[in-house]
């Protein structure tokens, strides 16, 4: 099941959000876990005794471990914990690379029938949340989960199973544990969902259909081959980070606060930057659990390319089977040694503009080498876009393509930009100057909570809620009836509350119907994870 | 006093709204009747599927229930709309599904390589009728049946291919057919706004250019235009989803048409020129000969000389024979998607002399494979 489908959004939604909220505390997490079961299943009915199967064996050793007596018993479990869960991850998505490469280097015609094996969607995701749950049960900086069920609920989580962000256990730990400490925020959770929803269906998937007609075209030209570039490039974040949005969204729903996953790569001014802020969740992963671990930056600097080099490698092929997303994730290894030298300095003192533009070109020809099949299909692209002579500059369909799409790529390139955030924090600051509230940027700022009725065996919970914050900035100040002109803007306030929550509900409710509108209409509507 | 708009408030209205959206809406899908068909868009609808445990293992059951709720969503047809005028008006697009709606006509936008589809389909639509042709009794004509795009190609060139080439190119590359060039008969009005045919009514034109061609005559004929649909909404109507004004169905009349008798032979019935039941089905259109046939043969009893046509043609040629009776004795229309020229053979004889016309429309010849 994918988030922008009817499916989803018209009947598995509501009926886990219903009775999410209608069973006590105590059974949200069984309600939650049936239903991500259900989510996984849905699309892959067989591979989901896989996933269950997987958590189970986890569970079972991180429980052994972290009752070992020995330093060398736990390093033995853990050991057999990592080959566990990445043994299935290399098994399933690079069987059949290993083996076909194997066959070409030897000169082996046999078909072995590991084959076209089906990669189980999201592997990958809830693979490395595993990992990160057994290395931080290692490193006793997390107690083994003594609940199958909070543990199952935390890998199996339909908001983020599929395609991330990849959720650090420790995050959510008190939250599973705590049915009672979660922060509810339903408002700014079904606005973010919207938001990312609408992300995903308008103009993610209205630039997908575009790129595909690129793709098609028989007669190419200079133009072709930059729209095809920038339109991947925009597809790809939009596409990735409406569903960073709508986890984080469907996680507020619920009661849970994940981590932001993008933050606005492509105003970036170098590659580091960009990877600071593209995909953090999984930046992160390899930072804390690969980099790290071989020494990070505490090394000499020749060790310290080589663990890049490795972490580079690896997230490359994490991407996918193919030498291609190897071959990219080598490319950004590249740049970002590059940027630590001499190239990083002289960027440091060149013009916004100009290192603007470098990331900006770097990130085009990356994702151009990222979305071809073949090298041989990079390299035409390449050529394409920086050999003029071969190609003329515009065809009339390309001109067509360029018209008919070019207020999307517009929007889209805002999209990209903290641009529209700025504006809306601003017309929200107006009405919050006059007492209304402003939209959270973080979950922190706008939430509410019950009474806590939690009786989690572990840790202490008070009995006053404790995300109970409201932002000094919207403390209302009540004014007596006494002064005729106070009651006068009291009024006046309330209506412009009313206002701005009306603006805020039209223009979620107006957002969310194009977007049924448009899949209703069964427009393109591509789910770019299926390699993960 | 009244009370401060608190967030418990706005938290219940707010759940109360997103409850009613997701809920409300889509439930109806599982209460109201089933449909089987959709008018707009003139195809069957996918049904809910039946939950069998095969079809739950292999995925194929949650394939077909997404299929069933996005055609049996409530008020498809309109959210189909909503998108459709969206992305035209604030995302300024001209294309909705593949049509576009440009001075005030809905048309299909042509492909990038059409032109070059459109030589190869002319050629082995040649080629299928090569067989039966003889070049003692037959004198062989063919027309490209012009396309809206090319009227509408004068004031928008970019976004249509160049049609003067290709009418060129089809010519000089079969000089064995004496061609006809129809499109200084017809214009942007001949054709319907809603839908890709021409409207029969403004054929006058095209049936002289063509009778003048083939050397056929007739005395001079009256007609009388018949309206038999106020609100006819065409084939492209319900696929672009876009609001545009329904177009008049009307047909041309006359005591000879009238009397004129329709015999489907592979079906072994006999209809009138206009099939009022038809007309009054899914698509209208089938008012004109009934709708798709694969062999049919039209007599005029008035006929005072013994002269058969043979046209070769597809659903253009449904509107424009009823106008060519006056000429002939007999018309035999042969409709090539469905059945081969040798194997029309076997219902008709096509060895008597006869005027022999190719009467191909653009994107039939575009998609050569559909040719048999």
């Amino acid at each position: 099941m994918v988030f922008s489908s009817l499916t989803f959004l018209f009947v598995f939604l509501p009926t886990a959000l219903g009775l999410y909220y209608l069973v006590p505390r105590r059974m949200t997490n069984v309600v939650l876990w049936v239903f991500s079961l259900f989510f996984y299943a849905w699309g892959e009915p067989l591979y989901v005794l896989l996933m269950f199967a997987t958590i189970a064996v986890e569970y079972l050793l991180t429980r052994w471990m972290d009752n070992a007596s020995t330093g060398t018993l736990r390093r033995g479990i853990c050991a057999i914990a990592l080959i566990f869960a990445l043994g299935l991850l290399g098994f399933f998505k690079y069987a059949d690379f290993i083996v076909s490469n194997l066959m070409n280097a030897l000169g082996l015609g046999i078909a072995l029938p590991l084959r076209h094996l089906a990669l189980p969607v999201g592997i990958s995701f809830y693979t490395f949340q595993l990992v990160s749950y057994v290395i931080d049960v290692y490193r006793k900086e997390v107690p083994a989960q003594r609940s199958f069920l909070v543990l199952g609920t935390y890998i199996c989580m339909f908001p983020q199973l599929v395609a991330g962000p990849i959720v650090r256990y420790e995050t959510l730990r008190e939250q599973l544990e705590c049915p009672g400490k979660r922060t509810y925020a339903f408002c700014s959770g079904a606005r973010r969902l919207v938001l990312g929803l609408a992300k995903k269906v308008l103009l993610a998937n209205v630039l997908g259909e575009l790129a595909a007609k690129i793709n098609a075209l028989e007669k190419s030209s200079t133009l072709s081959f930059w729209l095809l570039a920038v339109t991947f490039t925009l597809q790809l974040y939009l596409d990735f980070s409406a569903y960073s949005d709508m986890a984080i969204g469907l996680g507020k729903l619920m009661g849970f606060d994940f981590e932001e996953n993008f933050n606005y790569p492509l105003i970036s001014q170098s590659i580091t930057e960009f990877w600071r802020r593209w995909h953090i969740s999984l930046g992160t992963w390899f930072r804390d659990y690969v980099y790290i671990p071989l020494g990070g930056s505490r090394v000499s600097r020749g060790r310290r390319i080589i663990n890049l080099l490795i972490v580079w490698f690896l997230s490359g092929l994490w991407h996918g089977a193919a030498w291609t997303f190897v071959a990219w994730g080598l490319y950004q290894f590249v740049l970002i040694v590059l940027e630590k030298g001499l190239f990083g300095r002289l960027l440091e003192k060149a013009p916004r503009a100009v290192r603007h533009t470098y990331l900006l070109v770097a990130t085009l020809i990356g994702f151009t080498l990222f979305n071809a099949e073949h090298f041989a299909v990079f390299a035409a692209r390449i050529k394409g876009m920086f050999v003029f002579s071969v190609y003329p500059l515009l065809t009339p369909y390309t001109r067509f393509l360029l018209r008919d799409y070019g207020v999307i790529l517009i929007i889209a390139a805002l999209a990209a930009t903290p641009l529209p955030a700025k504006i809306a924090r601003k017309i929200a600051s107006f009405f919050s100057e006059h007492g209304a509230r402003t939209p959270d940027e973080s979950p922190k700022e706008h939430t509410s909570n019950v009474r806590p009725k939690c009786t989690c065996r572990t840790g202490s919970f008070s009995s006053q809620p404790k995300e109970h914050t409201i932002n000094t900035r919207l403390k209302l100040k009540y004014r007596t009836r006494s002064s005729s002109s106070q009651s006068k803007e009291n009024a006046h306030n309330l209506r412009l509350k009313h206002v701005f929550a009306l603006l805020q509900t039209v223009y979620v409710v107006a957002l969310l119907a194009l977007s049924a509108a448009h899949l209703i209409d069964g427009s393109f509507n591509p789910f770019l994870y299926f390699r993960f | 006093m009244k009370k401060p708009y608190s967030t418990k408030n706005r938290k219940i209205i707010c759940q109360k709204v997103f409850a009613v959206l997701l809920l409300f809406i889509p439930m109806l899908v599982f209460v109201l009747p089933q449909k089987d068909v959709s008018l707009a868009e003139r195809r069957r609808l996918a049904k809910r599927p039946q939950i069998r445990l095969s079809t739950l293992l292999n995925g194929q059951y949650m394939k077909d229930f997404e299929l069933a709720l996005k055609d049996l969503f409530p008020g498809r047809q309109s959210w189909r709309s909503l998108k459709a005028v969206t992305d035209r008006t604030a995302f300024g697009r001209a294309e909705s599904n593949g049509y576009v709606l440009i001075d005030g006509t809905l048309s299909k936008l042509p492909e990038e390589n059409e032109s070059a589809r459109i030589l190869v389909g002319a050629a082995k639509a040649i080629n299928l009728v090569a067989p039966i042709l003889s070049e003692d009794r037959h004198r062989v004509y063919a027309a490209l049946i012009p396309d809206k795009n090319i009227y509408l190609s004068e004031k928008h060139p970019t976004m249509f291919p160049d049609y003067d080439a290709l009418w060129r190119d089809v010519e000089t590359a079969h000089p064995e057919v004496k061609w006809i060039d129809l499109r200084p008969a017809l214009s942007l009005d001949a054709f319907f706004r809603t839908d890709h045919h021409w409207r029969q009514e403004c054929l006058g034109d095209t049936i002289s250019k063509l009778a003048e061609a083939m050397n056929a005559t007739t005395q001079t004929v009256s007609w009388e235009q018949t309206l038999f649909l106020q609100g006819f909404r065409g084939a492209y109507w319900g696929q672009a989803a876009l609001p545009i004004r329904e177009d008049q169905l009307v047909c041309c009349r006359n005591s000879i048409v009238d009397q004129a008798k329709v015999e489907h032979l592979e079906e072994g019935k006999s209809t009138r020129v206009y099939d009022i039941e038809r007309g009054k089905g899914r698509d209208p259109y089938d008012l004109f000969l009934s709708g798709a046939s694969a062999v049919l043969t039209i007599s005029n009893p008035f006929a005072t000389e013994h002269r058969t046509l043979i046209m070769f043609r597809d659903s253009f040629g449904s509107s424009l024979a009823p106008l060519l009776i006056p000429y002939y004795e007999k018309i035999i229309l042969i409709d090539l998607r469905y059945i081969s020229a040798g194997n029309a053979a076997k219902y008709v004889d096509l060895s008597d002399e006869a005027d022999v016309l190719l009467l191909l429309s653009l994107p039939i010849l575009a998609n050569p494979t559909m040719l048999r």
